[in-house]
């Protein structure tokens, strides 16, 4: 039996296009669409999987505005059984601190056993809230798994690092984040979509957490994006002309000879 | 309000030329005039971007209040370089970037430290760091961590104690986990993958890439809080090595502080990975696009799974004289069932860094060029005249790009 929670994150959808928005701090929201971010598509798919094997129950936690309880019910149509969304409007205009610091409030002393997420959003990439949560829980993680084996109380997980892999054990309850790797999330079948719609979905606030105003959301963040601009392209290049096959050539002789690269 | 600096409203016409100017953002301009905010540390950056001389100063001199606020309580403060003791240890995998990552990160700090007339100091955890490296990468000491329980509490502890300006970590391996640990714990802002890092006065702005690298952020800490920041390990790679300099090894002994919780209640390994019995295994895998020295792109423009085979003839052939060699695709090619879903070049999931790449019948969407925006060299093969990656090729070949793949593998290469 593993209680499993599993973090998530709606973000825009990675062929959106994107402009930052009037107050360059954020992109503007008007007229794209958001996804379940796709690292955690692998940690709600890895959490459903030890379930499967295991028994036990899989909560989904969102921290974020009504519009992604559209990813939740895309968790819960994977498989997840209930969900709590941090939705309430004081969440907002937070950093990887208060998200990790309500994530904790929510998640700790509900005896899981795992808590799964991406190893980081695609929106922000930052990448922090999985190892923050763990620091706050006082329970072990590892980030960047591309395989994941639990066994009893203990979790072997392997860990992407520069240049290779490494192989980790981890006692329970432990944090776990997910690399692309770790599994093929499934496609949701039309049943379990309309089955997803009945799923308990918790709407919770700051106060039902024991939090103030001042610890989460905009007012309790320690870091801010004080602003926002498109990164700067590159100049266009030379046309190589001739017929196919000089161009060829000519590509090899500046690649190796000019630009030395092969 | 700033003590030393007021906007003279009568001169100033509301131009905005010094709101980017500020790297505190304490500059706005409000309804046609510039308005100071608080967050102005009166560093006179601003005061020379003011085409009327707008922007007054006590001193009447910027240069002279810049210089002032440099000299703060906070001199002495060292920049911290977090490095996993296995990155540069006998155990790091051969080859692997994490020792050019740790280095290049250390030589940051030591081109931070040498603007700010400070000290640089690699901290580690146990005995595996290769001091000598340390300090030949730019340390001028370095502290190493002991104590009971985490690593990701004794770095919290040991910034308690010592207080430095900064802390400063690869976002990559483990010191992307202690780094992010140590700053919930010390509950202080993380700036992570940062790809540039300014200076200002005893203040560090660091940048960093949002949205697949699509759109870059200023990130601002704040007031009074000791910065973490990690590093775009890609991009802080080359470091001037001096094999003379030397300096103190410190045991820095870190008694448990009321602070940090996790030290006294967590069991042993709290907060980051124990090794598995008998050591972390490490192996070396297919070259993954986010490490080899040459990409080749495929797209929908290759029109089948044949033609697109022959990027991995090409990529067979260059491995052969230009090192690691990956192939990936665009999100038509993936649908195509071309090529594996890994093999996916979406800046949102995956950053290469090669020397060089090669896009064959690319047409540049926002996410694929996002994913290979820090290439040396670019090449980019199509017959679509309005094909957006153009905009970014060194080398355009105007031609199909299978045509153009026959040829490259009948030549010698």
């Amino acid at each position: 039996m593993l209680n499993i929670a599993v973090c998530v994150k709606q973000v825009p959808d990675t062929e959106a296009r994107l402009s930052v928005a009037a107050d360059k701090t954020r992109i503007e929201e008007q007229g794209i669409s958001f996804i379940l971010n796709p690292y955690d598509e692998h940690a709600v798919e890895e959490a459903i999987r030890l379930k499967e094997k295991q028994g036990g129950t899989v909560t989904v936690f969102c921290l974020g505005p009504a519009r992604a309880e559209e990813a939740i019910r895309t968790a819960l149509a994977m498989g997840a059984d209930k969900a709590v969304h941090l939705a309430d409007a004081a969440f907002g205009g937070g950093d990887e601190g208060t998200a990790a610091a309500a994530l904790e409030k929510a998640i700790a002393g509900k005896s899981f056993d795992l808590v799964l997420a991406g190893r980081l959003a695609i929106d922000d990439a930052s990448g922090q809230v999985g190892a923050r949560l763990a620091e706050k829980l006082g329970w072990p993680h590892v980030t960047a798994v591309t395989r994941l084996a639990v066994e009893g109380r203990e979790a072997v997980a392997n860990r992407e690092i520069d240049g290779g892999s490494q192989v980790v054990a981890v006692t329970l309850p432990a944090v776990i984040t997910a690399q692309r790797g770790l599994n093929q999330p499934r496609y949701p079948k039309i049943p379990d979509i309309m089955k997803a719609r009945r799923k308990e979905v918790a709407k919770v606030t700051p106060a039902d957490l024991g939090l103030s105003g001042g610890e989460v959301g905009g007012a309790g963040a320690k870091g801010k994006v004080a602003g926002l601009a498109p990164a700067p392209g590159r100049s266009a290049g030379k046309v190589i002309a001739g017929e196919p096959a000089d161009a060829a050539r000519k590509v090899v002789g500046l690649l190796r000879d000019e630009a030395k690269v092969i | 309000m700033p003590a030393n600096f007021r906007i003279l409203s009568e001169k100033c016409d509301g131009c905005g030329a010094c709101v980017p100017a500020c790297p505190f953002f304490a500059l706005e301009v409000v309804e046609g005039k510039a308005v100071l905010y608080e967050s102005c540390l009166e560093c006179g950056v601003c005061v020379p971007s003011c085409p009327t001389g707008a922007i007054w100063t006590a001193g009447g001199d910027s240069s002279a209040v810049a210089g002032a606020s440099g000299g703060g309580g906070s001199k002495g403060r060292s920049i911290w370089v977090y490095v996993p003791g296995a990155a540069l240890g006998a155990a790091a995998p051969a080859g692997a970037g994490a020792a050019a990552a740790a280095l290049g990160s250390l030589g940051l700090a030591r081109s931070v430290a040498d603007e700010q007339g400070t000290r640089v100091t690699a901290v580690t955890a146990g005995d595996g760091a290769d001091t000598a490296a340390l300090f030949a990468a730019g340390a001028d000491e370095v502290f190493v961590l002991e104590g009971e329980g985490a690593v990701p509490a004794l770095l919290a502890a040991a910034v308690a104690q010592e207080t430095p300006r900064a802390v400063i970590g690869v976002a990559a391996g483990e010191a992307r986990e202690v780094v992010a640990g140590a700053a919930a714990l010390a509950g202080a802002p993380l700036v992570a993958g940062a790809d540039e890092v300014e200076c200002f006065g005893e203040r560090l702005a660091p940048k960093r890439p949002l949205y697949g690298g699509r759109f870059r952020a200023k990130v601002r800490a704040a007031d009074g809080l000791i910065p973490f920041i990690t590093l775009d390990r890609h991009v802080f790679r080359s470091v001037r090595t001096d094999p003379r300099r030397t300096g103190q090894v410190r045991h820095l002994a870190i008694r448990g502080t009321a602070g940090s919780q996790p030290l006294a209640t967590a069991p042993a390994g709290a907060g980051t990975a124990t090794a598995a019995p008998g050591g972390a295994e490490v192996r070396r895998r297919n070259v993954p696009l986010d490490a080899a020295r040459i990409v080749l792109g495929g797209g929908a423009e290759l029109g089948s799974a044949e033609a697109f085979a022959l990027l991995y003839r090409l990529a067979d052939r260059l491995s052969a004289v230009g090192g690691d060699v990956a192939v990936g695709a665009t999100k038509e090619a993936v649908d195509a069932g071309w090529a594996p879903r890994e093999a996916l070049l979406d800046g949102t999931m995956v950053k290469t860094c090669p020397a060089l790449y090669m896009a064959f019948g690319v047409d540049g969407s926002p996410a694929h060029n996002a994913a290979v925006a820090l290439a040396r060299v670019v090449v980019s093969v199509t017959a679509k005249a309005d094909s957006q990656f153009c905009q970014v090729a060194d080398f355009i070949l105007p031609y199909a790009p299978g045509r153009v793949l026959e040829r490259l593998l009948e030549i010698t290469i």
